[in-house]
Formats: structure tokens, sequence, C-alpha cells
């Protein structure tokens, strides 16, 4: 899984959604005009990734969201139960999430693969595993592969479901995004292993066994404890961590953030993301940067 | 794909039943059960049809999280005794799902009394396979699907990928979307819900009727019985020309059926007959016939659509019609298409009215959903 190329797109959270157009007008002519914040924030990332490359007709996109289009549903929900109208016709439309991916592939003219995706906490590496599947089967040759949430947190929200106190993390929305191809030339980097676990204690013995081109980053996925940090630092000698939550703050595909941030960031080394789900279902991702 | 992927086990729970054998007899019988729902959250002096599911005999009053759950986790069990896993078998699975509504139908009463609910109570799209893992100790990854009407399908394309490709041992795919209001009365702003009984491919027809259930498969490199169906191959490709509707020329819808067919390894003439997605729309209905046409010319196979039985369980539709439609292969034959009296010149697709004999064949299952998504599934139990 060869990385051609990537964005990172987060920002504080955007009230008025002339914001995220007028960045999209920095990479298309395409006028989005029933589009929701949610549809934009996906097209603004993609763009960003998809500008300067040769997007072929058969590029597939993946777009992995924990939440998706909450906005729009919650408008229909209260044009039905409050307002007491038939909610209009393309708010509903867009509760739908998968139109964000089908503007994505409309932007580009792209007929390829497309699907929206999500998996608790591990959105973006599920999705990544079955990408591998289809490039793999050689049914997919090369994907535009975002990982976007917009914010949509009440503190009471966020506490219940992290236990941690949400004074902590300061929310971003954030739509980062992957051109990934199965072939290697010209690429800037790879992703070359992803592993899951049912534990952190076996994620730790296979993390042991493995040898890494240096130098090593590490980094880790909102659920993973200080003692599992830990753990992971003891397994596996490395040069640095990449705290990129503390750095960039936290949405709900922070791990897009977390990959495109070292992309960005890193030259000639190698990432290694820990991330797990509430089952304690964990994955690692091996990404290495060229 | 050189390695069978079966339908080890299979269970539903639809508008005709949750006994498999009764839906499929009901089916060969061309007997439904349909209700006419109110439209009175918006004053509106009127009903449109709705294929809900049966009541239950349960005499406990059950909130509708309860019930949700109920639902959806008695057709997985039977799902799993079906396929008679034993318990290490269970925990390997990878749970597949696909909805349209996910969690909504839990949450949406709620709103009578109160606004912003599923923002501050729905932890996100991931929530409901997370639930099913939790139930059945699943140690194995979980993937949500949420491409509208294509939503299960795309779960069992991905699941099968994913077995072929010994990424996973084998998968529990799930279907599931309960009433909503939000998808009755958000259809019905589109102009989408039939008056009168849903009638695909008819020159008459008027719309679509929606319908609630829930269908589990157990896709597995092992079969239970020698009659089981197993999995060819599939595709999904996106039609960019409209997020409501296809290319009216059905090009892209023809490209997913072709790919299909490439991927399955077989040639259209080797179908035995279609199970089309058939909503009863305008648009779909024309698009999906000019597809069809594209791909399948002058030897047209028997065509079929389950939806005036059961109604378009918008995302759960891959997974049901999957099993009503093979359940009722292995029953020797091949539903009828309920409503459909007279031909629309402008599609040229004429669906079998009787139902038709057949024990064994290879088969077209297709689905399409806004945003463009255009599925296609080859399936067999031919040796």
């Amino acid at each position: 899984m060869y990385i051609h190329n990537y964005s990172r797109f987060v920002s504080p959270p955007v009230d008025d959604i002339k914001v995220y157009k007028q960045e999209i007008s920095r990479y298309t002519d395409v006028k989005f005009r029933r589009a929701n914040k949610f549809v934009l924030l996906s097209l603004v990332g993609a763009c960003q990734c998809a500008y300067g490359q040769a997007i072929k007709t058969d590029t597939a996109v993946y777009l992995t969201t924990e939440n998706g289009n909450l906005g729009d549903t919650e408008t229909v929900l209260d044009q039905i139960y409050h307002k007491h109208e038939f909610p209009m016709p393309y708010n509903f439309i867009n509760t739908m999430s998968n139109t964000a991916s089908f503007y994505v592939a409309q932007s580009f003219d792209i007929l390829g693969r497309n699907i929206t995706f999500s998996s608790k906490q591990l959105s973006f590496e599920r999705g990544l595993e079955l990408l591998r599947s289809d490039l793999g089967a050689g049914v997919v040759k090369e994907a535009l592969f975002g990982g976007v949430d917009e914010v949509s947190f009440s503190k009471t929200q966020f506490e219940t479901k992290f236990n941690r106190p949400y004074s902590d993390f300061e929310m971003i929305e954030g739509s980062c995004w992957l051109l990934i191809k199965a072939d290697n030339s010209d690429a800037l980097g790879e992703i070359t292993a992803i592993e899951s676990f049912g534990s952190l204690s076996q994620t730790a013995d296979w993390l042991k066994h493995q040898r890494f081109k240096r130098p090593l980053i590490l980094s880790y996925g909102m659920l993973i404890d200080p003692d599992q940090k830990a753990t992971i630092v003891q397994a596996v000698p490395h040069e640095a961590e990449f705290d990129y939550i503390s750095e960039y703050r936290y949405f709900d595909s922070a791990t897009a953030c977390g990959i495109t941030g070292f992309l960005e960031r890193y030259e000639d080394a190698t990432l290694v993301h820990i991330n797990q789900d509430f089952r304690g279902q964990v994955v690692v991702l091996i990404v290495q940067k060229y | 794909m050189s390695d069978r992927i079966y339908i080890r086990g299979k269970a539903v729970n639809c508008a005709l039943g949750d006994d498999i054998e009764r839906v499929v007899a009901s089916i060969k019988a061309g007997q439904v059960q349909v209700t006419d729902v109110p439209l009175s959250l918006t004053d509106s002096n009127y009903s449109r049809q709705y294929f809900l599911l049966p009541p239950s005999d349960s005499d406990q009053p059950r909130s509708r999280e309860t019930y949700y759950y109920d639902v959806l986790f008695n057709t997985i069990e039977k799902a799993i005794a079906d396929a008679d896993l034993k318990s290490h078998e269970i925990r390997e699975l990878s749970v597949f799902f696909g909805s349209t509504s996910n969690d909504i139908p839990i949450y949406e009463d709620t709103y009578k009394t109160s606004r912003q609910v599923l923002s501050q109570t729905s932890s996100g799209y991931g929530n409901i396979a997370n639930e099913i893992a939790n139930r059945l100790k699943i140690k194995a990854g979980c993937y949500t699907f949420t491409t509208a009407c294509t939503s299960s399908a795309n779960g069992v394309i991905f699941a099968a990928g994913m077995i072929a490709q010994g990424f996973i041992k084998r998968a529990l795919v799930v279907g599931y979307d309960l009433f909503s209001n939000l998808g009755f009365y958000g259809f019905e702003s589109l102009k989408l819900i039939s008056p009168s009984p849903c009638k695909p491919f008819d020159k008459n027809r008027e719309g679509i009727v929606i319908g609630e259930g829930c269908g589990a498969l157990i896709l597995d490199p092992k079969n239970s019985t020698p009659k089981d169906f197993y999995y060819l191959g599939g595709a999904n490709i996106c039609d960019t020309y409209s997020v409501t509707t296809h290319n009216p020329e059905g090009d892209q819808i023809a490209t997913a059926i072709r790919e299909a067919l490439a991927c399955a390894g077989v040639e259209s003439r080797q179908i035995d007959a279609i199970k089309a997605h058939a909503t009863g729309s305008y648009h779909n209905d024309l698009t999906e016939g000019n597809g069809l046409n594209q791909v399948f010319n002058n030897h047209m196979p028997p065509i079929t659509g389950l939806k005036p039985f059961v109604g378009h369980t918008v995302g759960a539709c891959g997974v049901i019609e999957l099993i009503l439609f093979t359940e009722a292969v292995k029953s020797d034959f091949i539903p009828a298409t309920l409503g459909f009296e007279e031909i629309d010149d402008a599609i040229n697709i004429e669906p079998i009215t009787r139902p038709v004999s057949i024990q064994t064949g290879t088969f077209l299952l297709n689905y399409f959903g806004f945003g463009g998504n255009c599925v296609s599934l080859v399936v067999s139990n031919k040796g």
C-alpha cells in the first residue's frame, strides 16, 4: 500500500460553512450548492490530497468516519418532531453520509469503488484493512482514503464515552486523506503493516519481535492509557514519540491526522501507531516515510 | 476467486415473519402483510403503506431500545444456530453491519420531548456492530457500512473479499433497518413512496413501499449442507450522475453488473435468473432496466423483484433479499414479481409473474442506492 500524497486539514469548529466552500474553491470550479458541512469538510481534505495528482477514472473512494452527517440528521428530526414539517429533501438525502463520498467521486469524475465506513474508534484502521484486501484482490488499484469527522461532542457525552475530563481536550474538526496506490513508483511512503490483536500484551509481544527501519516514531490513539504506553515503550526501542492529539487537538478520526501529520513532519522514518477500541481490540499501523 | 465462500447459516425477520420456511411459503403463495401508517407527525390527513414486522408474542411492553436489540440478537442467534457454529467459531467471527438508519430508531422517539438527542447520546455509526461483538464475545474486528440502500450488500462483498484474501476466518454479515420516522417522512418528502402497492417495472408504477427487517448471514469457507449457496463475486462502483438517481441510460449499472460477472468468472449467458433491485420507483426501474438490457440484450434470464413481499428494507435489503432469494431457490422456485401487470415500453423489462421452477443455478442480485452506489452480487448453488 504505497502512499503517493496526503492532506491534513484540521480546523477549530466552524459555524459558517462558507469557510469550507472558499477553501474548496482553491482546488476546483465545481459548486456544491446542496452540500452540508460534513460533505464540504470531506471535500476540503480530498481536494487538497488530490491536487496536482493525475486521478484516474477507476480510483476508489473510502471515506471513514465515526459520526458522519450528524448535523443534518438533527435538522431533519427537528423538522419532523418539532416543526411538524416534512424534511427538506436535501437535508434528508444528506443524512446518508455516503453523499460525502459521492461528492468526492463526482468532483474528480471517478467511478471506482465507493464506500463510507465506520468502526468504533478504529474506523481509519479497519478501513485500511478493507483497502488492503481490495488491493490484494486487484479490484482496486488506487484509492482516495480519508478520515473525516465534525466536532460533535457535548461535554457530558465526551466524558461518558472516554472517561476523561473534557477540559483536557480541545475539539477540532478534521479531514485527512491519503492517495494510496498498488504501484510504488514515485511513492513518498508506504503502509507496511496493519496488524490486529486481542489485547495490548499480545501487541507488545509482537512488536518486540519486529525489526523496524530507524528512526522509529511511536504514536497512540485516544484510548491507549499511560500504563499501556509504558508497556509499548518498553517493548519497542524508539527515537521519539509523536503526540499528535496534544499537538493538533482531537476529533474522532484523529488517527488520520496522526498518520498524515507523521508524513508531513518526518523524512526517512518509520511510524508505529497503536490504537484500540472499547473492546480492547488493538490495531497497529506501520507507516514508512521515504 | 478460486475458493468458495458459503452462506453457512442465515436468519431473517421481515414483514412475513421470522420463520424462514413460512416466509418462503408465503412468498410462493403470493401473500403479503402490509400496514397503513398515518403521517400524523406532520398533521397530514393521509397514510402510506409500510411493511412492518409482525407483532411479537411477548406480553411485556418493551422500550424501543429493548425491542431494537431483541430483533437484532434473535436474528443473529438464529443464524448462528443455523450455521451450527462452535463457541470458538463464534469468537472468531468478524462483524459486517450494514444499515441506513443505524441506531436512529432507538433514539428518535425521544425527540417528541427533546432536541439534539442523537448528538448527546449516540456514540457513532460503529456502535451497533460493537454491541453485537460484545454480546457474542467476539475477538475479531467490526466493519460498519453506511452506503444507503447498498449498505449490507457492501457488507457481503467486503466480508467475502476479506475471507478470500485470508484476512479473516469467517463473517457475520447483518443488514438491519427498523422503522424510522426519519426515513418514512424523508422518502415521502422526496415523493418516492407509492400511494398504491409496489409494482416494480410496471408501466403504472408509483414508487416504493418501505419495509423494516433484519437479516443475518454466516459466510464461511465451510458449508453446513451440500445445498448451501456460495458467493462467486461482486462489484461496487459509483455512478456520479446524481446523488439521488443513476444515469438514465444505465451505463454505470451495466458496468457494475459486468464487473460482478467478471469477478465471479461467469458470462452473462450463464446467469439463470436475476433478483433485480426493483424498487418500483420511476427512475430506479428505468435505470436498472436499461442497465440490464445493455448487459443481457437478447438473452435476458428470468427477472424478479422481492420488494412487493417485504418492502424496501433500505440498507438491510442486501442481506434480507439475498436470504429470501436463495431460500426460495432451495425450495425449488424463483418468486414471482407481485404487482406487475403492464410492460413499460421505455424499459422493456418483463419480470416473471408466476413462480418459476428451478433447483440449482447461478444468479445475479442487484442493489442500488443514493450516493451513486451500484452493487451487484453473483451467487450459485451449482455442484
